[in-house]
């Protein structure tokens, strides 16, 4: 298969995962034992994890590889840039714009997708950042998650033992032991990908959530399981955004955050605080942001990062000046495709 | 910032602890079988922590050592074992410290928790692949 020069990588790395894979399943057809009984179990397993690893790259870089687009060129640039300014330590992800799922990231593929229009929209690439940081705590996880998870686990097992000794009901004590086991699977870990997200682009990320609250939200204050409330998740980006920039900026995103919640008539329900406490926030984010330079990654900084001073500069403007943003956005995606080598 | 990105991250690490898993048992199991060495030194202490890092979860036990376990795969133990799971940490620590000590033969007893963890690693891992997909 030939491809545009900014997949190649992708394809190398896509061809030895499947070479990989094509030397196990030859090993397993070669294993003197592959038909005894009491091994069929195992293989089945090997079978299934083969199997699923053949259809993800089927499903995932194959397609996205089979029609990569002058589209997808520009963002798997924008990646890459974005993944140069914060000191992102792998290989840069690529970028399809085929997604109906907003913006995600298939993990074992090194694969963003995001949505076919936002290669001509500036103000959503801040969340290019929260996928990235999906790849980084997948391979990091004893420096970036583990920590986290440490403070959850010590803070609701104090929570439980204190509720318990003070009489709380079971049922009480019940929804204390859902909220750590939710903690504990997904939400820790996209709370660690809004931290870092924050601690790499700071108000960018910070107005991109805002955004996508006021357009996607329907409660602000609801709790799903694959997803932690976008009010708990709105306080832990502000909590990111004291430690890595100024008060002003941390002021004026809660400033807004509050409009909106007044805006839309959200009250905060009494169990906010005991699921998402401030305090456990403030220490998560103290914490992610020593694991992030533990690992040498970079916060952004006014006039050393491009892209990152771009996206800024687009929030700023949108905000300041909207009746003129899409031509001033549009004046900026072509500087940006002409910088990267690629046609107006 | 949608739920692939979520599940691609859970199904990653469930996959990865049940290869764990499986590649130990098969070698352990071919070891009985043709009677020669089975997991060295360091396989024999990736795996007790491991299991350490299971248990530690099971028991809620705030910070616990090891590599992370993913927090379904933590609900189906408990869903399993519910009110027996004293017991069940038992077995736990005791496989856990036949892994770490002094190199010889694997227990039956063993290799059964083994088996039973590995099935439900990959119970999530295909739940989780399935969910990708939602089919």
């Amino acid at each position: 298969m030939t491809v545009p020069p900014e997949a190649e990588a992708s394809r190398k790395r896509i061809h030895q995962i499947a070479a990989r894979a094509k030397k196990r399943v030859d090993a397993v057809l070669a294993d003197p034992d592959v038909s005894r009984p009491d091994f069929a179990k195992n293989f089945y397993h090997t079978y299934k994890r083969l199997s699923e690893l053949a259809q993800a790259i089927d499903e995932g870089p194959l397609f996205a590889l089979s029609r990569f687009r002058a589209e997808d060129r520009f963002l798997t640039h924008v990646v890459g840039e974005a993944c140069r300014e914060f000191h992102y330590p792998d290989e840069p992800p690529i970028c399809a714009a085929m997604s109906s799922q907003y913006y995600c990231a298939m993990m074992e593929m090194n694969l963003i997708l995001v949505p076919h229009g936002e290669a001509t929209h500036l103000l959503g690439w801040a969340d290019l950042y929260h996928e990235l940081a999906h790849f980084l705590v997948s391979r990091n996880e004893s420096t970036i998650l583990k920590p986290l998870m440490d403070l959850v686990e010590g803070h609701f097992a104090k929570a439980i033992d204190e509720a318990t000794r003070l009489g709380w009901s079971p049922d009480a004590i019940k929804e204390l032991r859902l909220f750590r086991s939710l903690w504990l699977g997904d939400w820790i870990v996209e709370f660690a990908c809004d931290l870092l997200a924050t601690f790499a682009t700071r108000l960018s990320f910070a107005w991109c959530n805002l955004r996508l609250c006021a357009r996607m939200s329907t409660d602000v204050f609801g709790t799903v399981r694959s997803h932690p409330a976008d009010a708990a998740r709105t306080r832990a980006i502000l909590e990111m955004l004291a430690l890595v920039s100024d008060g002003k900026d941390q002021e004026f995103v809660e400033d807004r955050w509050m409009e909106l919640v007044s805006t839309i008539g959200a009250v905060e329900p009494q169990s906010f605080e005991i699921a998402y406490p401030r305090l456990l926030l403030r220490d998560l984010a103290k914490q992610a942001k020593q694991s992030f330079e533990t690992l040498g990654l970079k916060s952004y900084t006014s006039k050393e990062d491009h892209l990152g001073d771009l996206l800024h500069e687009a929030w700023k403007h949108f905000q300041s000046h909207p009746e003129s943003y899409a031509d001033w956005e549009r004046t900026k995606i072509g500087e940006l495709r002409a910088k990267f080598g690629l046609e107006a | 910032m949608s739920d692939i990105s979520a599940l691609s991250h859970e199904y990653q690490t469930s996959a990865k602890l049940a290869e764990e898993l499986n590649e130990a048992i098969l070698i352990l199991k071919k070891a009985r079988l043709h009677r020669r060495s089975g997991l060295n030194q360091e396989q024999r202490h990736r795996l007790a922590n491991t299991l350490g890092a299971v248990r530690s979860r099971l028991a809620n036990e705030g910070k616990a050592p090891g590599e992370v376990v993913p927090q379904e795969v933590v609900e189906r133990l408990v869903g399993k074992h519910g009110s027996k799971m004293a017991y069940f940490l038992e077995d736990l620590t005791a496989a856990t410290e036949s892994l770490s000590g002094q190199p010889g033969p694997i227990n039956d007893a063993v290799i059964t928790l083994l088996d039973e963890l590995c099935d439900v690693a990959d119970q999530t891992a295909s739940s989780m692949f399935r969910r990708l997909r939602r089919r």
